[in-house]
């Protein structure tokens, strides 16, 4: 029975080409607009994870300290939880570092004679510990550490972005469920209209002794077949539109942020469209047998 | 073979659409419903059919009470019953062979016996060579022709036709006729309705007149030769 129910779903979308070419269509250009917003907030993550795996915390060491005393300091801040890396620079290292992000090259240091710049940690915290309470203890923690004269944290800018990201990603996701439900409605209505232009096919289906189920198989498969199709097309047309804007981009610097460059959908991800396509196919499909059945 | 006990249709609070009807229909019989339009002949055969219930009133077909039968059993019902209809209903996407195909998978029957069950068919109505056209392209004598062997393609041992030759001409219609004689002569009952009297008159066959939802006559058949005679 199974084998019949393919083969007249086979032969329904064979007979009924245009109007299955065309549901196909709408579902495919309504998917991908709805993944190419998935797919600008998966970068807007992408960017916030790098900003945050970036957030610093200086912590500047007294002159007079031994190496092996260093050492221990380093240890110690290596071992502080919510630490997610640790860089030394020493007082000639980051003399180098000023002189190269000075725009003449250091030129203006010439006249300057001892190293005036103290040796430090650079702290890279772990995004967990990235809330102004937590920056707080942290810092609170490693102040008294004998041979740390001074912190340098920038307060202000972190929360700042936090703020702006949490907003970002606030406002996304409303307008991602808007248009979600849009899409759904349009999928639905679409698969309607199929279904509608087939109206009379039920009715004789019905009054010749079809079972509900029957009639409803094929049309199920049919939909499940068109939203997987329209899916799977949406994501091939998505893959185009990201490939182009690389290579677009690649003219022009090649990446958004500082080095971050345009991901695309993980595979779960796809997977995961490709089964709302399915399910929604099976659904505009589902509902709209209601009206006849 | 079909019983009705004092059937009544109503639709909405207006006059019912049938009143107090009851009759029985022998097996084997073929009798003529007829009656003008708005008498309510469609309703009776929708209501034999189950596509609608009486309000008042009782259904045996075959024994079984369908009035009572629940939803999901009347597909089950309705294989035992050819319908034709007056504008054929026919599938215009489906082939000559595939619109009377679909009755034999609905039922869920081998591909090996539909060919050939659709083959007897179409022999029988006279179009084996129309098999792989599609509706658009066959005359509306042609289409009822289809309609009728897709109404027989299983074997039912009930026909009900309405209005089966109200959109063919009077040389057609009795093409109808003698093809729907052929089938009864093989045993199959049949119900059609219709308003053409003249067609009533010269069969001679058992008629029902209704007018306003009421039987207003009835006619036994006149008996000839070759035709079983139905004692009333």
């Amino acid at each position: 029975m199974i084998g019949c129910y393919i083969e007249e779903t086979i032969d329904n979308l064979k007979t009924n080409r245009l109007t299955a070419f065309l549901a196909i269509l709408t579902l495919s250009l309504t998917l991908v607009i709805l993944e190419i917003f998935i797919l600008l907030y998966y970068n807007l993550e992408s960017i916030t994870d790098s900003i945050r795996s970036d957030v610093k915390l200086v912590a500047f060491l007294s002159d007079d300290l031994s190496q092996k005393e260093i050492d221990m300091i380093k240890d110690v801040l290596a071992r502080e939880e919510g630490t997610a890396g640790i860089r030394y620079v020493s007082k000639e290292k980051a003399l180098e570092e000023f002189k190269m992000d000075l725009k003449d090259g250091g030129g203006i240091l010439k006249d300057v004679g001892e190293n005036p710049l103290p040796a430090s940690f650079e702290l890279k915290i772990e995004p967990n510990f990235q809330s102004d309470n937590e920056v707080m203890l942290f810092i609170e923690r490693i102040k008294g550490i004998h041979g740390i004269e001074e912190i340098s944290f920038s307060m202000d800018w972190i929360n700042n972005l936090n703020a702006f990201l949490n907003f970002l990603k606030l406002v996304g996701l409303f307008l991602g469920s808007l248009l979600g439900a849009g899409v759904i409605t349009i999928i639905s209505n679409t698969i309607k209209l199929t279904i509608y232009s087939r109206s009379e096919e039920i009715e004789i289906m019905r009054l010749m002794g079809a079972t509900n189920g029957f009639i409803k198989i094929p049309f199920l498969l049919e939909g499940a077949f068109m939203g997987t199709l329209g899916a799977g097309i949406s994501l091939s047309l998505l893959a185009g539109i990201y490939t182009l804007f690389r290579l677009n981009t690649a003219y022009t610097g090649g990446f958004l942020w500082k080095g971050v460059d345009l991901v695309f959908l993980p595979p779960s991800t796809m997977i995961y469209l490709l089964l709302l396509g399915t399910m929604l196919g099976c659904l505009g499909s589902g509902i709209s047998l209601k009206r006849f059945l | 073979m079909i019983q009705l006990y004092h059937v009544t249709k109503y639709y909405g609070k207006e006059r019912p659409a049938l009143i107090d009807i009851s009759f029985k229909v022998e097996k084997g019989e073929f009798i003529f419903i007829t009656g003008p339009s708005g008498a309510g002949k469609t309703t009776l055969l929708r209501l034999l059919f189950c596509e609608e219930r009486p309000d008042e009133g009782q259904i045996l077909i075959q024994g079984v009470n369908v009035v009572k039968i629940k939803s999901r059993a009347v597909p089950y019902l309705r294989r035992h019953i050819g319908f034709v209809f007056q504008d054929f209903r026919l599938l215009p996407k489906k082939t000559v062979f595939d619109n009377i195909a679909l009755t034999l998978k609905i039922v869920g029957l081998a591909k090996s016996n539909i060919k050939r069950r659709v083959f007897e068919s179409l022999r029988m109505v006279g179009l084996e060579h129309k098999k792989d056209a599609y509706p658009v392209f066959l005359s509306g004598g042609e289409k009822q022709r289809v309609a009728i062997a897709r109404a027989i393609v299983n074997n039912p041992p009930i026909i009900l036709a309405d209005e089966p030759t109200g959109n063919l001409d009077s040389g057609l219609s009795r093409e109808i006729f003698g093809i729907l004689k052929e089938i009864n002569h093989r045993g199959t009952t049949i119900i059609i309705t219709t308003h053409d009297r003249r067609i009533v008159d010269e069969e001679k066959r058992r008629s029902i007149t209704l007018q306003n939802g009421a039987i207003v006559n009835e006619k036994a058949m006149v008996q000839s030769e070759g035709l079983p005679r139905i004692a009333r």
